[in-house]
C-alpha cells in the first residue's frame, strides 16, 4: 500500500516537473494569438541579429578570435531560423493573420539569408570581409523591433 | 605564515570555485532580460549558501561525518531515499550541463562543435578524479576559475554610470513587457544557482576527504565568509556586463558564447581568452565536483567505503558510481538536448528541492551529541531558521512558477 502510494507520488511529480519544463508552440486560435506569436518571434530574431551586429563589430576591430566568432555567428544563424520554422509552422487562423505571416515571414527570410552569409564568412576565416555583408544587419533589427513593438 | 598561505588558497580557491554554469548561464540571461533589478536574488543566495555551508563545514571537521552520512542518520532511511533520489537526480543534471559546458567553452576556443568534444571531455573529468590529488585538484581548477576576475575588469573599462547600475540593482523593478510570474521565475533560478545542494555536498566530504578538525575551523569560516561573497561579485559582474551591453540591444542569452561577448567589446582578445579559460576552468571544476558528488551521496546513503582518497580497489562502489555518473551525463549530452536548457532546469529544480537539503544540516549544526560546544550560536540560528522558511518558500512556488511561465518563455 505504501510502496503503492509512493510510486503513485513520484510519477505524479515526476508528470508535473515533465509538464513544466515542455514548451510547446500551441496553435493559434485567433488573430490575437497569432499576433502574440509574431511578435516574440520578431524579438527572437531581433536577438540573433544584434548579437551578429555585435559579433561582427568586435570580429572587425580585431578584437575576437575568428573560431569564436564562427561559432556566435552560426549559433544566431541557427537561433533566427529555429524562430522562423517554428512561426511558419503555426496555422494562421484568418486572413489578417495571413498578411501578418507574410510581412514577418519575408523579414525572418532577409535575416536568415544575411546571417547565412555571415557565418559562411566567419567559418572561412575572413572577418574583415563581415563589415560589407553585415551592412543590411540594423535596417533589419530596427524593421523587426517596429514590427514587435507594432503588435505589442 | 604556511597557515596563512593554505587560508589565503582556500578563499582563492572558494572565490574561483564560486560560479559554475548555472551560475554564468543564470547571471547572463537575467541581466540581459531584467538588468541589474534582481540582484537581490543573487545576494539573497550568496548569504543562504554562505550560512548553510559554514554549518556542513563546520559540522564535518567537529563530527568527521559528512553531510549525506547524517542526513540517513536524522531523517531515517525511508525520507533519506526520497531525498537521496532527488538530489541525486538533479545533481546527474548539473553534471550534464558541467560536462557540456566544458565542451562548449572548447568549442568556443576551436569552433569544433561542442558535441565531438564531449567524449574527450567525460574522460579527461573521470581521469582527473581518478588520477590527481584532492588538493591539487581543488587548489588548480580554483585558481584557473579566478580568471573571470576579468569580467569585473570588463565592467569597469565600459565606463558605465555606476548610479544608474546602483539604481537597477537597489531599486529592482519588473521591466515593461515582462510578468511578475516570469521576473519571480528568474529570481529562483538566481537563488538556485547560488545554493546548487551539490555545493554542500561536495564542501562537507571534500572537508572530510582533506582529515578537516577542529583546527581548521578558520579556514573554514574564511573560505566561506570572505571566499564566497568575492564569488558573488563576479556573478554580479557577468550580471552587470550582460545589463550594459545585452540588455540595451534586445538580446536574449541562449549560449554560453554570447555571456562572453560583453568582455570581447570590452577588452578585446586578452579579454575573451580569459573569460573562455574561466569558463573552461569553473565548468570543468564544477564537472569535477558533480562527478564526485554523485559517488559521495550515493555511498554515504549506503555506508560504502567512498572518498577519492580510497584507491578505486578499496572504494570500488564509489568510484563505479562516479564513473557511470559520468558516462550517463555524457551520453545525455550526447543527444543533443539544449545544454543551456539543461542548465536552467537544474537549477530551477535545485531550488524546488532545497529544504531537503538544508534542512538536516541545521538539525545535525544544533545536535550537542555530534557538535559538542560547536553548536549553532543563537545568531547562526536565527538567520538558518529564516532561510530555511525561504527555502520551503521558494520550493513551494518553483513548479507552479515553471508551468505558469513556460520555464521562463
Amino acid at each position: 500500500m505504501g510502496s503503492a502510494w509512493s510510486v503513485r507520488v513520484a510519477v505524479g511529480a515526476l508528470a508535473i516537473v515533465a509538464a513544466g519544463c515542455f514548451q510547446p508552440v500551441g496553435p493559434a486560435r485567433t488573430f490575437h494569438d497569432y499576433e502574440l506569436k509574431a511578435e516574440s518571434t520578431a524579438k527572437s530574431a531581433r536577438s540573433s541579429v544584434e548579437t551578429a551586429r555585435l559579433a561582427v563589430q568586435v570580429a572587425t576591430d580585431g578584437d575576437a578570435f575568428p573560431p569564436y566568432v564562427s561559432v556566435l555567428l552560426a549559433e544566431a544563424e541557427s537561433d533566427a531560423s529555429n524562430s522562423q520554422g517554428t512561426f511558419l509552422g503555426i496555422q494562421p487562423p484568418d486572413k489578417h493573420s495571413d498578411r501578418l505571416r507574410d510581412r514577418l515571414g519575408r523579414l525572418l527570410e532577409q535575416t536568415g539569408n544575411v546571417l547565412s552569409t555571415l557565418r559562411i564568412t566567419a567559418r572561412r576565416a575572413d572577418l574583415q570581409q563581415l563589415k560589407g555583408q553585415a551592412a543590411r544587419l540594423p535596417a533589419l533589427s530596427k524593421r523587426l523591433d517596429r514590427f514587435a513593438t507594432e503588435h505589442e | 605564515m604556511k597557515r596563512l598561505v593554505g587560508v589565503m588558497l582556500g578563499v582563492l580557491t572558494a572565490i574561483g570555485g564560486f560560479m559554475d554554469i548555472g551560475d554564468i548561464v543564470a547571471n547572463s540571461a537575467t541581466g540581459a532580460r531584467f538588468g541589474m533589478s534582481l540582484a537581490w536574488a543573487v545576494l539573497l543566495g550568496t548569504v543562504g549558501i554562505v550560512v548553510y555551508a559554514e554549518m556542513a563545514g563546520r559540522v564535518a571537521a567537529v563530527s568527521g561525518r559528512p553531510t549525506f552520512d547524517l542526513v540517513r542518520e536524522r531523517l531515517g532511511a525511508r525520507m533519506a531515499i526520497v531525498n537521496l533520489a532527488a538530489s541525486f537526480f538533479i545533481n546527474l543534471l548539473t553534471l550534464t550541463a558541467e560536462v557540456a559546458g566544458v565542451a562548449i567553452a572548447l568549442q568556443l576556443a576551436t569552433d569544433v562543435n561542442y558535441l565531438l568534444w564531449l567524449p574527450l571531455t567525460a574522460l579527461l573529468v573521470w581521469l582527473v578524479i581518478w588520477r590527481v590529488r584532492f588538493t591539487l585538484m581543488e587548489n588548480v581548477f580554483g585558481l584557473m576559475g579566478l580568471a573571470m576576475i576579468v569580467m569585473a575588469i570588463a565592467v569597469w573599462q565600459l565606463h558605465p554610470d555606476w548610479s544608474q547600475l546602483w539604481h537597477g540593482a537597489s531599486h529592482p523593478v519588473v521591466p515593461s513587457g515582462e510578468g511578475h510570474a516570469t521576473y519571480f521565475y528568474y529570481a529562483i533560478a538566481l537563488f538556485g544557482a547560488a545554493m546548487t545542494p551539490y555545493e554542500v555536498f561536495f564542501f562537507s566530504s571534500g572537508a572530510v576527504e582533506e582529515h578537516w578538525t577542529r583546527s581548521d575551523l578558520s579556514e573554514n569560516r574564511a573560505n566561506v565568509f570572505i571566499g564566497f561573497p568575492l564569488g558573488a561579485f563576479l556573478s554580479l559582474s557577468l550580471m552587470a556586463l550582460a545589463t550594459l551591453v545585452l540588455f540595451p540591444r534586445g538580446i536574449s542569452v541562449d549560449h554560453l558564447s554570447q555571456a562572453a561577448l560583453p568582455v570581447s567589446l570590452s577588452l578585446g582578445k586578452i579579454g575573451l581568452a580569459l573569460i573562455i579559460v574561466g569558463f573552461f576552468a569553473a565548468t570543468f571544476g564544477a564537472a569535477l565536483e558533480t562527478g564526485l558528488s554523485a559517488g559521495y551521496t550515493i555511498s554515504q546513503y549506503f555506508g560504502w567505503q567512498w572518498g577519492k582518497r580510497n584507491r578505486p580497489r578499496d572504494a570500488s562502489r564509489f568510484h563505479l558510481v562516479v564513473l557511470v555518473s559520468i558516462g550517463v551525463a555524457m551520453l545525455v549530452a550526447l543527444t543533443a538536448v539544449d545544454p543551456v536548457k539543461v542548465t536552467e532546469y537544474s537549477i530551477v529544480l535545485s531550488a524546488a528541492a532545497l529544504p531537503l537539503t538544508y534542512f538536516p544540516i541545521l538539525v545535525v549544526a544544533n545536535d550537542p551529541d555530534f557538535m559538542g560546544d560547536k553548536v549553532n550560536g543563537r545568531f547562526g540560528n536565527a538567520i538558518g531558521s529564516i532561510y530555511l522558511v525561504i527555502l520551503v518558500v521558494v520550493s513551494l512556488a518553483t513548479i507552479p512558477l515553471m508551468i505558469i511561465t513556460k520555464a521562463g518563455a
